[in-house]
């Protein structure tokens, strides 16, 4: 009696579970979220057989997410966004979290989708990192809404409102002008920026073309470029500090693209024990306002207010959950304030 | 008759002593930390070699120091510790917390110091007694320890605790840092138990090979359990101290220092020809890396070219010590 070997099978189970598998897969269907129907991203249009926003079951799905809820505007806005859009009616809101992982957060709005969101609110979302929730919410036919979402406007938005980012740059600038006595003609100024955040990155460009058409000199020639966000402020610091320590009298001011950065800067100029230098922020936070108070070199910040905006999109969310209708205007920027010594001790903050 | 045994002893030849040339070759990497000041010394036009500029990069490095040196502890033992970084952090934002809360200075520093023990504990319990691996383990802490630290600070800066506390790391003694000061000693003492007590003995007899170590009489465990606990207390420590000097403690305060580290003991390994971690070593590692981001910032070079010149130096100084090691 011949024993089968078992070394000859092993080739045809091969072959038996490829052929099963290529059987499997001709019966599959490949997305490769390049491509789709859907009607999202129109503006000023109810969507197609929609009398509102609902679901079938006549609740509101929302399907918040943020990148940045480890930031202090991230987390206000969307924690208010939360408990302001479950005060509404008939609304669901969920919230979905990472710590600048896109990746993660991609899969987790998909999921909502197929679990049936009717709405999609971003909350500061990086437009470069965002193709993919855009089209799942394009081909699902549902609208994002959208806060601080680019600095121009996004097709695949309903709506993105926003600060003006020409606008802080212009009065952080000004506000730098007037610290250094009225010209920054020859000023030596420290630009520092953090490129991978894109409203940091549009206006530390903008004041830096602003600055040298006002005639300043950039210290050290190029922006500064902070590589972590995490540790922005040694980051400044360190870049204050050696600036200082290579030319102790060639720095007038310091532009800073946000607070953090900012609060650096100005405990470099404090440790340096010079009164002359000035910075500028944006953000308004708490802990900046009160530099500002003490007259030292923390000069000024732009307040953005967010609370305003999330009532300004729950708002525009209402009359699409009511009707389906889409604002006709699909990018709003708002002007943020400025925040400096002359109104600095009746502002308050919110971050 | 007597029977006498002759006993004859070999010839040995004299040790020779080492020519110039494997001296420079055995020191490669201290002799690459003053190449680099020279060159920064001239590029800069003389201000990189200021005391005043040398004292800034040692007050740039203070904090990295100290967690450079939590971490040499643990690779003597052979392992690894990845959330020495956001240890640090960690207990920076407790001591911040506990005092916008109205603890005191002392408990609150305690605090924080005692935290990074009990993250030290956790590592070691699950390296040294569940066998889990050091590199898994210590990510695990890492992560977590990492949405510790944004729920403590609630994802913001905590300030506003009393003036006192920022004396602690904002302070000068005879124009020296605090922190420097606070580096030096923290170095110093822990060069002198690994060098002089039957603790730093063990730990480096566990990390040569913990086998024979086990079989020697050592207790391993135990001994690899300390070495987490104390590279948790003092990489808390270093976050405190930060937090003091900025005025602020934020949920990522620390969390790139564990990288450097790695990298700074990594460089003081090449100096010894067994390629074992060393306190002197780390310190020249540190240098290294205080020297060339000072330098570069110094003559005007960007943050990025920075971060790769910082990884080539890293990667030619690993390189060179796998010579020597072929080598010898």
């Amino acid at each position: 009696m011949h024993a089968r070997n078992p070394l000859a099978l092993k080739p045809l189970a091969a072959a038996g579970i490829g052929l099963f598998a290529i059987a499997a897969l001709a019966g599959c269907s490949v997305d490769t979220g390049q491509g789709g129907s859907g009607s999202g991203g129109d503006t000023g249009a109810a969507a197609p057989d929609k009398k509102d926003g609902k679901g079938d079951d006549g609740v509101f799905k929302v399907a918040a997410f943020t990148a940045g809820y480890g930031t202090p505007g991230g987390k206000l806005t969307l924690d208010y966004f939360v408990e302001a859009g479950g005060e509404q009616d008939d609304w669901e809101v969920t919230l979905d979290t990472s710590e600048f992982n896109y990746d993660e957060i991609t899969t987790e709005i998909q999921a909502q989708i197929q679990n049936g969101a009717d709405a999609i609110l971003a909350g500061f979302p990086d437009p470069r990192q965002t193709a993919v929730i855009e089209q799942a919410a394009a081909d699902a036919g549902i609208p994002i809404f959208s806060i601080d979402g680019g600095v121009e406007a996004n097709d695949a938005f309903a709506v993105d409102i926003t600060f003006s980012q020409q606008q802080m740059a212009d009065e952080t600038v000004g506000a730098l002008e007037e610290a250094v006595g009225g010209s920054l003609e020859g000023k030596d100024v420290m630009v520092i920026g953090h490129d991978p955040h894109i409203g940091i990155q549009t206006r530390s460009h903008l004041a830096l073309d602003l600055l040298e058409e006002k005639g300043a000199n950039i210290a050290g020639g190029e922006m500064k470029q902070v590589l972590n966000p995490g540790t922005g402020r040694t980051e400044a610091l360190t870049f204050v500090q050696d600036y200082l320590q290579a030319n102790p009298d060639g720095l007038d001011a310091v532009w800073v693209g946000w607070d953090d950065g900012a609060l650096g800067a100005v405990k470099a100029i404090n440790e340096a024990g010079r009164d002359d230098i000035f910075v500028t922020g944006v953000d308004a936070l708490k802990e900046t306002t009160e530099e500002i108070k003490k007259d030292g070199p923390m000069y000024a910040s732009m307040a953005q207010d967010w609370i305003s905006v999330v009532d300004q999109v729950i708002d525009i969310m209402n009359d699409y959950r009511d009707s389906a209708t889409l604002p006709d205007e699909n990018f709003i920027e708002l002007p943020a304030e400025l925040i400096d010594r002359s109104n600095v001790d009746s502002f308050e903050p919110t971050l | 008759m007597a029977q006498t045994d002759t006993l004859t002893v070999q010839a040995v030849a004299p040790a020779r002593r080492k020519s110039f040339t494997q001296l420079i070759w055995q020191s490669s990497t201290l002799v690459a930390l003053v190449v680099l000041i020279v060159v920064f010394a001239i590029a800069s036009g003389g201000r990189f070699a200021s005391p005043a500029n040398l004292t800034n990069i040692l007050n740039a490095v203070a904090i990295l120091t100290i967690v450079a040196v939590a971490q040499t502890i643990v690779m003597v033992v052979g392992d690894f510790d990845l959330s020495v970084g956001m240890t640090a952090t960690m207990g920076g934002a407790t001591a911040g917390a506990l005092q916008v809360a109205g603890a005191g200075m002392a408990p609150s520093i305690l605090a924080g110091v005692a935290v990074g023990i009990a993250i030290g504990a956790v590592n070691g319990a699950l390296v040294a007694f569940l066998n889990i691996s050091a590199f898994v383990a210590t990510l695990a802490t890492m992560t977590a320890v990492g949405g510790l630290n944004l729920l403590i600070t609630d994802g913001t800066n905590i300030y506003g605790w009393p003036e006192e506390f920022n004396i602690v790391g904002q302070m000068r003694i005879n124009g020296i840092p605090a922190p420097v000061i606070y580096a030096a000693v923290i170095s110093v003492v822990v060069w002198l138990v690994l060098r002089f007590t039957t603790l730093g003995r063990r730990w480096y007899a566990i990390g040569g090979n913990a086998e024979v170590a086990r079989l020697s009489g050592v207790s391993v465990r135990p001994t690899r359990f300390l070495a987490f606990v104390a590279a948790g207390g003092l990489s808390a420590l270093a976050g405190v101290v930060l937090v003091s000097r900025l005025g602020s403690a934020g949920p990522h305060a620390a969390d790139d220092r564990m990288m450097f580290a790695v990298a700074a003991v990594f460089l003081g390994m090449t100096l010894l020809r067994s390629g074992q971690a060393n306190i002197g070593g780390t310190l020249i590692g540190v240098a290294i890396i205080g020297v060339v981001q000072n330098g570069l910032n110094l003559v005007g070079i960007n943050t990025y070219i920075q971060q790769v010149l910082i990884g080539l130096i890293i990667i030619g100084a690993v390189l060179l010590s796998g010579l020597k090691t072929r080598n010898s």
